[in-house]
């Protein structure tokens, strides 16, 4: 008797690789989206700064779009820089 | 539900079901539409506010958590402490300038505690008659030339 | 020529000559007519008295007329001959009426008055008033009793079948509507003729509609009534003025149809039962000519479809229950039937559309014969419970239904392209009764990740064609929404594939990987561990670096409760094609070194890994697996449950495993061991029902919140109704589940009751 592998349809899911498990900014689960989107995934990116920290890219946008003087990571407070 | 109050309700729960050390939401004082809360705060002990009762003001505005909250000290008892004016505005850089979106109300009222745990003579801040005179309700409007780091 | 103005006198002579002429109906030359005008216009020109004159002279002549006449037409002593007398001289009398009045036009002209107020033509004419008032005090007065006797008579004659000279009735009709005291005036017609005509049609069909019913029977006498009333809103046009119509009509109605509105109803059931379309339509219009007379057939109706429906399902309900594609038959055999019913009987008019609906979706949501139950533990964020009462599984039979047309089954092998489609739309339409549409989505949606998973669609086209389908018929965009996000990572992920063995040597060839979204597919929620095959371990990280690649910032996360291949199993019988899970496969290789060992539950547990759960279930899926001869594994305990394995039960390979075709062993075959693909743990089930309930309370809350921020104010009813109406393509919450919803709502200071009135609710902003 013997087995062999014709053939193998593997089924996985993408998830972010983030350090938490939420948005530091709506608190929301980067595994869902953000307040304004209704669903996760392709549609709600994620983005990184170069302090490594992560959020929804709807998120920080509209931090870094609102009035104020500096960009800061909202997190660690270093200038905010997308990491490329 | 708008963004700011799908956000506000998440902080309400976590707030609810793991409140900090000393402090606690005040259940009646939250509608609906979630934009004032009031928050019970005790003074730590081993601190000079040991024992002492404070109740401390949320307003949020549409902007939340993009804008900061409106944060005061309300009811009887005011602390006395340099960086707390007797009308209830606190001088707390995290509150204007300093705000960022991932603070929240606890990371807020936790920053208070400790501000007043750190504190070791119960003085109004030197400029409390004058500034009380002429402020303007909301304490965010005050131009905060920020306190020396060291109370 | 003697200069003297002219007299009346003068021209009197020749004026009566004419007029005598006139009303005996004689001929009148054209130019004696035309001097008519003349002199009437010179002697009232001439001589002042010659108004009066000329009233006095023309009435004692239009009386003079009137009583040779009045001695012809009362010469006749029976009823008949007096009637017909009576409209032979009516009728010459009627016509000068209208002739006779011309020439003294010139009577009427007020000299007082100025020319100019032209008022003349609503003023009336007094000679034709004159002529008539004549005929009414010397004739009609007398006799019109006799005269509307004798009509009435002949109309009643008329409906016994006789013939007569119809004018004889309408003569008399004329001369009510024409001597009144002016020309407006109809009251003498309306109190005398019209009166007199109407109560003697009631009393004629009065006793007539009795007799008919008595002996022929309701179904021929609804045929007798419809033609009745025909025939007497013909006959009323013909002898009555047009405004008693309506008067008529209702009459005959009443007397007809109100009066033995009990009798007709009562052989409305049996008509419905006997499908007897014809006499229903008659009835229908019978009925639906009084006021709320349709009401009790559109009880019968809906209460006869709900109750033949239920026993459709009840008579065969255990094929039923096990048979999606039969139970869908069933109903749609039942919906076809009615709503042809409900086109011909009744022109699908729309309360009889609407009652056959309200008793569709009663059969449709009934759970006398099978049941749904939904529970959700005590963990709500208010902390209650929420049991909800039993529901109907129609939903999810629909959804299995569906399936089984959009996969390679035998069924859909069979069916033709537009087959299939029919059919799912009739699946659409008996959804479209459905209360609780969020099943159907659930169950929809995980038959549809199978089929992705599976590559088991029939039709790709038509699976897409289905989404847009489902979005036609009102179910909500999110959910749409995310099936059409299922079809694209499919696509997105063949793309991926595609790449991934370009960028490798040819050894990926075996390798097939779905990416899936996680918000938009079913949730398989906790990961399963297991030990892959050696061949397969190594393809793991080299696929996951490549994703990693493609896509930064991004991880893959295996869900290999749900991944499958093809494995080649080969023994002294032959080869064998085996489409197996993923465990399926971990299990197999446990005796892939050791083919002839006996191994232990325990083992094969160490071996692949596998959770105790999933192993036994793997395992009992190997050794019990339905529809085979030969089983490709054996255990040495009795095959009753996959709960009496024990970690020594020991499991070994059957040798003597082989396919077989038409009682032949087979040495080449395939055959699918995948069954129904888990999407899910057992434990996930129960999650699974317990998110349909919290979606539910989410929704329900949602909703009201939604209503009051836009109602401000709002009482209970009208809050249930409007919420019933915004969750209507969902589900329907139940009264229980509303109120605890508003409860935790007031709870929450969303919202609060009225002071002085605890049946309205205000929103608290």
């Amino acid at each position: 008797m013997k087995v062999n592998i014709k053939s193998w349809r593997g089924v996985a899911v993408w998830k972010w690789i983030a350090k938490d498990d939420n948005c530091g900014i709506c608190r929301n689960a980067f595994d869902g989206c953000c307040t304004d989107c209704k669903m996760p995934g392709d549609e709600c990116p994620l983005v990184w700064g170069q302090c490594s920290h992560c959020f929804h890219i709807h998120c920080i946008m509209k931090w870094l779009n609102s009035p104020q003087v500096v960009q800061l990571c909202p997190i660690c407070r270093q200038d905010w820089k997308f990491k490329e | 539900m708008a963004s700011m109050q799908k956000r506000l309700q998440r902080e309400l729960k976590s707030i609810q079901t793991e409140p900090p050390p000393g402090v606690s939401i005040n259940q009646n004082s939250v509608g609906s539409s979630l934009t004032q809360w009031i928050v019970d705060m005790e003074g730590a002990s081993g601190t000079l506010y040991e024992g002492e009762k404070f109740q401390l003001q949320f307003k949020f505005s549409s902007k939340y958590p993009f804008d900061s909250p409106e944060v005061t000290f309300i009811g009887p008892n005011i602390p006395i402490h340099p960086h707390v004016y007797s009308n209830g505005h606190i001088c707390l850089s995290i509150l204007t300038e300093d705000w960022s979106p991932a603070l929240s109300v606890q990371s807020v009222c936790l920053s208070i505690v400790s501000m007043l745990s750190s504190c070791t003579e119960k003085k109004r801040p030197p400029d409390n008659s004058l500034y009380v005179k002429t402020c303007s309700k909301n304490p965010k409007k005050t131009k905060w030339w920020y306190h020396d780091e060291k109370v | 020529m003697t200069k003297i103005t002219p007299q009346f006198e003068d021209y009197w002579p020749s004026m009566q000559q004419a007029i005598s002429k006139l009303l005996h109906q004689l001929d009148v030359s054209k130019l004696e007519w035309q001097e008519l005008f003349w002199n009437v216009h010179n002697v009232l020109q001439w001589d002042e008295k010659a108004k009066d004159k000329l009233q006095d002279a023309l009435h004692r002549d239009v009386l003079e007329f009137i009583s040779e006449a009045q001695s012809t037409v009362l010469s006749h002593h029976d009823d008949q001959s007096l009637l017909k007398a009576y409209v032979a001289a009516w009728s010459k009398f009627f016509v000068q009426c209208n002739y006779l009045p011309l020439p003294f036009a010139p009577l009427m002209t007020n000299p007082n008055k100025s020319s100019n107020t032209k008022n003349t033509i609503n003023e009336e004419n007094i000679v034709r008033k004159l002529m008539y008032s004549s005929w009414n005090e010397n004739i009609f007065s007398n006799i019109k009793h006799r005269l509307q006797d004798s009509a009435m008579k002949l109309v009643h004659a008329e409906r016994n079948g006789e013939a007569f000279d119809t004018q004889l009735v309408i003569g008399v009709r004329e001369s009510f509507v024409n001597l009144g005291s002016n020309a407006n005036d109809k009251s003498i017609y309306i109190e005398n003729f019209e009166k007199a005509y109407i109560e003697s049609t009631e009393s004629f069909y009065h006793s007539k509609a009795a007799e008919y019913l008595l002996s022929y029977g309701v179904q021929s006498y609804m045929v007798w009534a419809d033609s009745k009333l025909k025939e007497e809103s013909t006959r009323g046009a013909k002898y009555l003025e047009p405004f008693s119509l309506p008067a008529l009509n209702d009459t005959c109605v009443r007397v007809l149809v109100t009066n033995n509105k009990d009798l007709i109803l009562s052989e409305c059931l049996g008509m419905i039962q006997g499908n007897n379309t014809n006499k229903l339509n008659l009835m229908f219009k019978l009925l639906d000519r009084i006021e709320e007379g349709v009401e009790p057939m559109l009880n019968y109706l809906e209460e006869h479809i709900v109750n033949q429906g239920l026993a459709d399902i009840m008579a065969s309900a255990e094929i039923i229950t096990q048979d999606s594609e039969k139970y869908v038959e069933k109903l749609l055999n039942l919906f076809t039937k009615y709503s042809t019913l409900v086109k011909e009987a009744f022109n699908d008019d729309p309360r009889f559309l609407t009652a056959r609906d309200k008793a569709f979706k009663q059969v449709v949501n009934d759970t006398s014969v099978f049941k749904l139950e939904l529970a959700s533990r005590p963990k709500m964020n208010n902390g209650q419970a929420t049991k909800l009462p039993p529901e109907s599984r129609c939903p999810e039979m629909l959804a299995n239904f569906c399936d089984m047309l959009l996969r390679k089954t035998p069924l859909s092998r069979r069916l033709t392209s537009e087959e299939i489609e029919i059919k799912l739309k009739e699946v659409l339409l008996v959804l479209k009764y459905v209360v609780n549409k969020d099943v159907f989505m659930r169950y929809h949606k995980a038959h549809l990740t199978r089929r992705l998973i599976l590559d088991s669609s029939a039709d790709n086209e038509k699976e897409e064609n289905m989404v847009e389908w489902l979005r036609e018929v009102g179910v909500p965009a999110d959910f749409v929404n995310k099936l059409a996000r299922m079809f694209q990572d499919i696509k997105v992920s063949e793309d991926l594939n595609q790449q991934f063995k370009n960028s490798q040597n040819g050894t990926s060839e075996i390798i097939n990987i779905k990416i899936l979204n996680v918000g938009a597919w079913a949730r398989g929620s906790e990961r399963v561990q297991v030990s892959l095959p050696l061949e397969l371990e190594d393809f793991i990280p080299e696929v996951e670096e490549f994703y990693k690649k493609k896509h930064s910032g991004r991880k893959l996360q295996w869900y290999h409760h749900m991944s499958n291949g093809t494995i080649c199993f080969s023994n002294q019988y032959g080869r064998y094609d085996l489409d197996v899970t993923t465990f399926q496969m971990a299990v197999l290789f446990t005796w892939n070194e050791r083919p002839t060992d006996k191994i232990s539950f325990e083992n094969i547990r160490l071996a692949s890994e596998l959770p105790d759960a999933e192993l036994r279930r793997t395992l009992w899926s190997l050794v019990a697996f339905p529809k085979v001869k030969t089983q490709i594994i054996l255990c040495d305990v009795p095959l009753k449950s996959m709960k009496d394995f024990t970690d020594t039960t020991l499991f070994w390979v059957n040798q003597d495993f082989h396919l077989i075709k038409n009682g032949k062993p087979q040495r080449r075959g395939k055959l699918n061991l995948i069954g129904r693909l888990q999407l899910s743990t057992e434990k996930s089930v129960e999650e699974d029902n317990e998110k349909i309930v919290q979606l539910r309370i989410l929704r329900t809350q949602e909703a009201i919140v939604k209503i009051m921020k836009m109602r401000k104010r709002i009482t209970n009813a009208q809050l249930q109704t409007e919420l019933v109406e915004i969750l209507k393509n969902m589900f329907l919450p139940s009264k229980k589940m509303i109120k605890e919803q508003i409860e935790w709502l007031i709870e929450q200071k969303y919202m609060r009751r009225d002071d002085d009135n605890i049946g309205v609710f205000i929103y608290m902003a």
